[in-house]
């Protein structure tokens, strides 16, 4: 980070083969849009290029590069575009099902479903809660590192995380 | 332990987060309070769900190539907004000056020259005060002449 904050463009190349897919995977969980999540993992290069003399050493990269996909993700505006593109983006999804004679077709329709149902219920959640679920499921950050990322209290994270999982328990029929 | 604390924990508890007193605090309860056992039943299926989402897609190869160019556009427009801003800042010097050379030449005196034959300028703009010396010279020069 040091080097790049000098002007080094090899360390911002460093930093993407070590970080983009993090990023990108992060990104992708709480938007669910393959588009969004790469438009959000290209600003986040800029802006990790643009503030890198602002990085402390001693602060931790992880939270701090954390932070960075955490902001862009909330910021992205992308719902009203999703909704116009819903229906080719289920389209696409259905392409991509295995072949029916590898599953019953059934089996693969069935599961197709679900995993529309599991993703609706995900965006149907509060942004917060979403990508406070995000990075304790997925990503597998601590209570305290989720509270440095999204800078709030231990005690906000073990709440959003509650009434994240309850809703999605709501919004799924559990 | 009261319910709503139980509830708060539950979520804590699927994380691996609750230290041993409480989980065996929470654990206790559990046992004797059907709904805040189905509020963690239903809480440990809607985890189960979040396994069933597609996982995400491989990174886009070409990615990196358009971040290159997203930073070399930026790149150029901070540097020719710079550029702008120089040329802006010399425009203004420019007319400043224009300005101030126009208002000295084409403004009438205020008030009547107010200095004397020696050349001290008063309260005159200054490219009167050159004509001025220039007149005090020239007078000086006829009279010493005659």
């Amino acid at each position: 980070m040091t080097d790049l904050a000098a002007g080094d463009r090899r360390a911002l190349g460093i930093l993407y083969e070590r970080l983009s897919e993090r990023v990108f995977r992060t990104a992708y969980r709480f938007l669910l849009d393959e588009d969004d999540a790469r438009d959000v993992t290209q600003s986040v290069f800029v802006a990790l290029l643009e503030s890198a003399s602002r990085y402390r050493p001693e602060a931790q990269l992880g939270t701090w590069l954390y932070r960075i996909v955490t902001n862009r993700c909330l910021n992205h505006r992308s719902e009203a575009r999703r909704r116009l593109r819903g229906t080719r983006g289920e389209h696409r999804r259905i392409a991509e099902l295995p072949a029916p004679d590898e599953q019953g077709p059934d089996q693969v329709l069935e599961r197709a479903e679900e995993r529309e149902r599991v993703r609706a219920a995900m965006l149907r959640l509060p942004a917060r809660q979403r990508i406070a679920l995000v990075l304790r499921f997925f990503e597998r950050r601590s209570y305290a590192e989720i509270a440095g990322i999204l800078d709030c209290s231990r005690s906000s994270v073990e709440s959003l995380l509650f009434r994240a999982r309850r809703s999605l328990a709501t919004f799924l029929g559990e | 332990m009261r319910c709503f604390q139980a509830r708060k924990r539950i979520s804590a508890q699927l994380d691996g987060e609750l230290d041993p007193r409480r989980q065996a605090s929470l654990e206790g309860h559990l046992q004797r309070c059907p709904r805040c056992k189905a509020v963690a039943e239903s809480l440990r299926k809607s985890e189960q769900a979040l396994a069933r989402l597609e996982p995400p897609p491989p990174l886009p190869p070409d990615l990196r190539d358009r971040l290159i160019e997203d930073l070399d556009r930026a790149r150029r427009a901070r540097r020719d907004a710079r550029r702008r801003a120089v040329l802006l800042r010399a425009a203004c010097v420019a007319a400043c000056i224009l300005a101030g050379f126009a208002a000295g030449v084409l403004l009438p005196r205020p008030g009547g020259f107010s200095g004397d034959a020696s050349g001290r300028p008063g309260a005159l703009p200054e490219a009167a005060y050159v004509a001025e010396a220039f007149d005090a010279t020239a007078f000086g020069f006829a009279e010493a002449w005659d």
